[in-house]
């Protein structure tokens, strides 16, 4: 199989939480990003690794095999109004290959989604931009400070990435974790609900409550992530509740 | 209804698919809000029947004393008359039999039941009705008559006890039949009588049998009309015996009307449209002894009439959903649930309904009628009738969103039959394209075009079993069964294995087909159906019973049991002996023989659990999958049976999956002694890892076209489906060109809590293979069978 390469960790089909219809997920390793609760800690690295015990975690893949694997749903692609979406770790970490292999999937009628943080050059952004039907946009926190301390990054890329692409017509779909403790303050709800009001194409925000997944496996790979409390019962439904307040963008659980 | 799936299997909720705001209406109307079923509004109803159907299980008689002392008489009379005319044949019993209905029929009628039908004739299975007792008298003739000779028996006797092969009745399935629906919708009996008298009137001198087919026939054909008359003058007994509250006076006045007339009469109202199922179905189990009687297509043939009846101010939508309630409310205490499903004469009542698909002229069947047929079906908690909806990959969304919507809660109760796989097949067969779109559900999951067609579906041949006795060889069966194996153990390559245990299963089925093309139609001078055979296409014509082929369209099936175990155990000893060389095919063969003992067993069983198995969707195994298919075919394409009509492939077995894996040894795919095989064409359950979209994907892969009927049961992680994702399966499923989907969607952990409070699950109804029944009303190894299988998610 011919192409750019990049390390795959897992494939998900029959996927229908990321993006409309039924759908392929590619998940890829490799994040600059370190966000304190994260659910999936051994995709930070970009190599292929191992848990402590033993279990290989990613292998190369080329833009041809991934293709070749999203293309056995194509029917159950367009029964649904799905396709495929590109995970992470954060795909624009290996913009290239993700560019590419959404323009194959693309010349075979496939729509494509990436769900990202924007945590990428401009440069990256148009390419990709070129070739993406959909964004799965996380924010994370809308405060500079809080942000570094919870992910190791700044936000300022992420927010001048989004506006690129609402400006430029993208269709967008705003996620936002919620960790009980870490950033669903009034705040911070208030500020994402007027970033969303600000900007033209966002089709709905998904709020997307934290869960512990990540732990297990931070463990295994001699890593920590952060342990929040357990969301009370019926968080989601406050969230979104709460985050509805301050936008006329539709709010829903994601 | 915003409950939840835990919420509704525990209660007693009623039930209306809505997807937020109001329900979209037919003929792009919006219908006006309406009252869900309740099962509760018909408690009272189903103990009125319940009092009547068999408390147990489903084979025995039903309750009503006179009637089943009628039914005494008239079998024990048969039988008197029989030693008293020791020279008569078959159809001088039946006429006999006929004669002797009109003497002796009981009509029941339930005051609070709208319909007249009912002859006594519960599940699907024909022991004690009368009309069998001509069998009884005659079955003395397949020795007495030289039919059949003794050894014939012996060698089928042989097969069905080791398991090799099952069928339904002597060298034919003579138990699966669809009753002649749009014969009397078009015609009425009368119609069929007068074809009937015609044809004999000009009967040539020279054929004295077809002859006293014909005349049989009508005495059928009066018995009928007789009966239907006994229905009427019974509704005007009571009527003047006083009924106590109106409603049951408004039922008997109608029957006493319209039982005078219909359906010996076409009917003319949506009553008399839906009555008639009932009473074509019973009545034709009753006087013929036929079995597995399926209902009709009630939303397809009936909605004209309803809607005529609606314009002119003859019923209200109300009451078109009392009488769809009852309608399915009747079929549904035709079981008792008070035995465990364990064995095969349990709660199995082999009740068919079909619904949805498309009219004869193509356009789609989803109307006011399939939308309150389902709702009630839910709403008033049945597990019968078993309902047979038809798809496309262009059926509405709605449709295929309420089906999912109710497979979701629980209520997994659907044979979904792929109408481009049936149409296209059909066609192939000979049926005019409207014909071909104008079938029905029968059975397990087949589809047949009834008047037309006459069903010999029930041949099971095991694979397994002939894949076991060349593995672990069974010199006294070989002998017993007359099976001739040629070993598999000093094979050079695994063509060489393949194709040895393809002429295995060959010399078998041509065996098979041998016997019956020899012996089968040997039935017409045993157990004749004259009164049905002339309300089938072709009859009349050919002056033939379609116990011997007088019928336009009668094949005869062979299934190929046991599938995907099958393929699994060839990609077993193909990857293990021919590609990664675990092992010499000797050696793996040894270990097989020993049940995966000795000190190579668990390595040996462990790498076998890691081959390529049917449903991974690999290049390999779909094409070995496929070539079984097209081998099968192949061998045996272009042979006729019995009846003159071709030999098909059908691709499912029933309960056998468990009953006859029990006591097969073990067998390359991993299996050990005992263990369960695969169904239908599903992969094997305990091999399966792979997701919804690649075992859809691999069952896509084969040559249905080739396959007459077929069948998958899968079963759905239900945090991975919604409505939604239910609908577009279906339509995929649909585009891979399968004839069938059974979609169950249950987790483990909800079904481990069944076992503990079975008190909460009530509601929760499972597809256990070509029946439902409620999941604690399993027996334990039926549970844990359905526990136990393969999530798709």
């Amino acid at each position: 199989m011919k192409g750019k390469r990049a390390i795959v960790f897992e494939i998900e089909r029959f996927a229908t939480h990321d993006g409309p219809g039924i759908r392929t997920v590619v998940f890829l390793k490799g994040c600059p990003l370190r966000c304190m609760w994260c659910h999936s800690p051994e995709s930070w690295n970009p190599s292929v690794e191992r848990y402590s015990d033993g279990t290989v975690i990613g292998r190369e893949m080329s833009s041809g095999e991934v293709v070749s694997e999203v293309m056995e749903d194509k029917d159950f692609y367009d029964a649904s109004g799905g396709g495929m979406t590109i995970s992470g770790g954060e795909p624009m970490f290996r913009w290239e290959f993700v560019e590419e292999v959404f323009s194959k999937v693309r010349a075979n009628g496939v729509r494509t989604a990436i769900e990202t943080s924007g945590y990428a050059p401009l440069s990256a952004m148009e390419a990709v931009a070129s070739v993406t039907d959909l964004w799965l946009y996380d924010v994370k926190g809308m405060d500079a400070s809080k942000h570094r301390e919870h992910t190791g990054v700044d936000n300022r890329t992420i927010l001048e990435n989004l506006r690129w692409l609402d400006v430029h017509g993208a269709n967008i779909v705003l996620r936002c974790p919620m960790i009980p403790g870490v950033n669903d303050f009034d705040a911070n709800i208030a500020a994402l609900g007027r970033l969303a009001s600000g900007l033209k194409h966002v089709d709905h925000i998904d709020v997307e409550p934290y869960i512990p997944y990540g732990i297990d496996k931070a463990h295994k790979l001699g890593l920590k992530v952060y342990e929040a409390p357990s969301p009370p019962e019926g968080y989601a439904g406050e969230m979104v509740r709460r985050l509805s307040g301050f936008t006329s963008v539709s709010v829903r659980r994601g | 209804m915003s409950m939840t799936r835990k919420e509704f299997l525990g209660s007693t909720a009623a039930f209306a698919v809505t997807f937020g705001g109001g329900h979209k209406g037919m003929a792009g109307e919006t219908a006006a809000e309406q009252v869900p079923f309740k099962a509760e509004d018909y408690a009272s109803f189903r103990r009125t029947l319940r009092a009547f159907f068999p408390p147990g299980y489903c084979r025995k008689e039903c309750q009503d004393p006179v009637q089943v002392e009628k039914a005494a008489t008239i079998r024990r009379e048969m039988i008197a008359w029989s030693n008293a005319h020791p020279d008569h044949d078959a159809l001088d019993a039946r006429r006999e039999c006929y004669m002797l209905m009109r003497r002796h029929f009981y009509p029941i009628l339930f005051p609070d039941s709208p319909f007249y039908c009912e002859c006594g004739v519960n599940g699907g299975w024909s022991g004690a009705r009368p009309g069998s007792s001509v069998f009884a008298v005659c079955y003395r003739f397949y020795k007495e008559r030289g039919l059949v000779p003794d050894e014939a028996f012996d060698i089928l006797r042989a097969r069905s006890k080791a398991h090799l092969t099952l069928c339904c009745g002597p060298f034919v399935d003579s138990v699966h039949h669809v009753p002649p629906f749009r014969t009397i919708y078009a015609k009425g009996f009368s119609g069929v009588r007068a074809d009937v008298a015609e044809a004999l009137a000009s009967c040539p001198k020279d054929d004295p049998y077809g002859r006293k087919e014909l005349e049989t026939a009508l005495v059928g054909l009066d018995t009928i009309h007789e009966i239907q008359l006994a229905f009427a003058k019974k509704a005007e007994e009571l009527l003047s015996a006083g009924l106590p509250d109106e409603a049951a006076r408004r039922n008997m006045r109608r029957i006493a009307e319209a039982a005078k007339r219909c359906p010996w009469e076409p009917p003319q109202t949506f009553f008399e449209a839906l009555n008639t199922m009932w009473f074509v179905r019973e009545v034709l189990g009753y006087v013929d002894g036929l079995a597995n009687q399926a209902l009709g297509h009630p939303d397809a043939w009936c909605i004209g009439y309803y809607r005529a009846d609606l314009a002119a101010g003859r019923i209200t939508e109300d009451e078109m959903r009392e009488l769809v309630a009852k309608f399915v409310v009747y079929a549904d205490c035709h079981e008792s649930g008070a035995v465990p499903v364990d064995s095969y004469d349990d709660q199995e009542v082999e009740i068919q309904l079909t619904l949805g698909g498309c009219h004869p002229d193509g356009k789609p069947v989803w109307n006011e009628l399939t939308k309150a047929f389902l709702e009630a079906h839910i709403g008033c908690d049945c597990v019968y009738p078993k309902l047979f909806c038809r798809f496309s990959s262009t059926s509405p969304e709605e449709y295929l969103r309420t089906i999912g919507a109710m497979i979701l809660k629980g209520h997994s109760v659907f044979t979904l039959l792929n109408d481009e796989r049936h149409v296209a097949n059909s066609l192939g067969y000979g049926f005019t394209l409207s014909e071909a779109r104008d079938y029905v559900g029968g059975g397990c999951w087949e589809g047949y075009v009834d008047s037309v067609t006459d069903v010999d579906d029930s041949n099971y041949v095991s694979l397994m079993k002939l894949l076991e006795m060349t593995i672990h060889k069974d010199p006294a069966l070989e002998a017993s069964a007359q099976v001739e194996i040629e070993p598999i153990d000093d094979a050079k390559s695994f063509d060489d294995v393949r194709d040895t245990v393809m002429r295995n299963v060959l010399r078998f089925y041509r065996s098979l087909i041998a016997y019956a093309v020899r012996y089968g139609a040997a039935g017409a001078r045993v157990f004749p159906h004259p009164a049905y055979t002339m309300c089938l296409d072709g009859g009349i014509k050919s002056r033939r019973d379609t116990t011997e082929g007088g019928v336009r369209f009668r094949p005869k099936a062979f299934t190929l049991a046991f599938f995907g175990s099958f393929v699994d155990s060839l990609m077993a000893i193909r990857q293990l002996c021919f590609v990664d060389k675990t092992c010499t095919l000797k050696e793996l063969l040894d270990v097989v023989r020993s049940n995966w003992s000795g000190p190579r067993g668990e390595e040996l069983r462990k790498a076998v659990l890691a081959a390529p198995y049917w449903g991974d969707n690999r290049p390999e195994t779909n094409d070995l999958a496929s070539w079984v298919v097209r081998s099968v075919h192949d061998g045996i394409d272009g042979l006729s049976n019995e009846y003159g009509g071709p030999i098909v492939l059908d691709l499912y077995a029933y309960r056998e999956f468990m009953y006859w894996g029990r006591e097969l040894k073990a067998t390359p795919d991993g299996r050990r002694d005992g263990d369960l095989l695969s169904q239908g064409m599903s992969p094997s359950e305990f091999r399966c890892k792979a997701g919804v979209t690649t075992v859809i994907n691999a069952i896509g892969s084969l040559p249905h076209e080739l396959v007459y009927q077929s069948n998958a049961n899968l079963t759905f992680e239900p945090s991975a489906v919604s409505p939604e994702t239910f609908a577009s399966v279906f339509r995929v499923y649909a585009k891979k060109g399968a004839h069938e989907i059974q979609p169950n969607c249950t987790s483990v952990a909800e079904l481990l809590d069944a076992q503990k409070h079975p008190e909460r699950y009530q509601h929760l109804i499972i597809r256990v293979c070509g029946f439902s029944a409620r999941f604690i009303a399993l027996s334990k190894r039926w549970q844990d069978e359905v526990i136990a299988r393969h999530r798709l998610h």
